[in-house]
């Protein structure tokens, strides 16, 4: 999958854990587990909007397109 | 009163469709064919050939209702949109056109010696497109399955 879903970064400078991160978007850890090994086909906005404001960053600080991907 | 699962009403239907079967070649087929052997005494010589193909021709049929028992079974584990369950199907299909050609060959090896009797040939045919329309089902249900286990797949690694 050409983008890559960055979550370990914006967790480490957050200081939260990913269980913590699963606990407040309300998705479930193997979701979790399935952004951040790339193997989702698609997030919803919904989600997405979830993420960025229980980790206060933008869309664009987790979501990176790689052409090698 | 509990509703029936859908899954087990298919069992059913299955396991239905094994007792006909059975039925259908341990006494009816017999039966037909001793009368026929006593009512044209010059083709007796053909009811233990004709009975013997139409119980070689069972195989391939409970073979198919064997699959079919089977992707009930995933059905009732929730899984119906399996990979295994669209390898199934096809093979339904196939089964279904293999014994839809055997009865198609048997009945042109009666005809072309004139050993065909109309009421035999209707069965037969009615039978023949029985299983024609089994096989579009299967490989239609099998396209369909593989579909939507696609979707299923996109929509469970959509967060």
């Amino acid at each position: 999958m050409a983008i890559v879903v960055n979550l370990d970064v914006m967790l480490a400078r957050r200081k939260m854990t990913v269980t913590e991160l699963s606990e407040r978007v309300g998705i479930s850890m193997a979701n979790v587990s399935i952004l951040k090994n790339g193997r989702a086909r698609a997030i919803r906005f919904s989600t997405l909007e979830r993420i960025c404001e229980v980790l206060a960053c933008q869309p664009g600080d987790i979501l990176e397109y790689s052409a090698d991907g | 009163m509990r509703s029936i699962e859908p899954a087990v009403w298919l069992k059913l239907v299955v396991g239905s469709c094994g007792l006909v079967v059975l039925v259908a070649i341990g006494v009816v087929a017999p039966w037909v064919g001793y009368s026929f052997a006593e009512d044209f005494p010059e083709v007796d010589y053909l009811f233990w050939p004709c009975l013997i193909f139409i119980w070689v021709s069972a195989v391939p049929i409970y073979v198919a209702l064997w699959q079919a028992w089977r992707v009930c079974s995933d059905i009732e584990r929730g899984n119906s949109f399996s990979a295994a369950n669209v390898r199934r199907l096809r093979l339904i299909g196939l089964l279904a056109v293999v014994v839809g050609l055997m009865y198609t060959g048997a009945m042109i090896a009666l005809a072309v010696p004139n050993l065909l009797h109309p009421g035999v040939a209707l069965m037969t045919m009615l039978g023949v497109f029985l299983c024609y329309c089994f096989a579009a089902a299967g490989f239609a249900l099998s396209r369909l399955a593989a579909r939507a286990g696609e979707l299923q797949q996109e929509n469970e690694l959509t967060i």
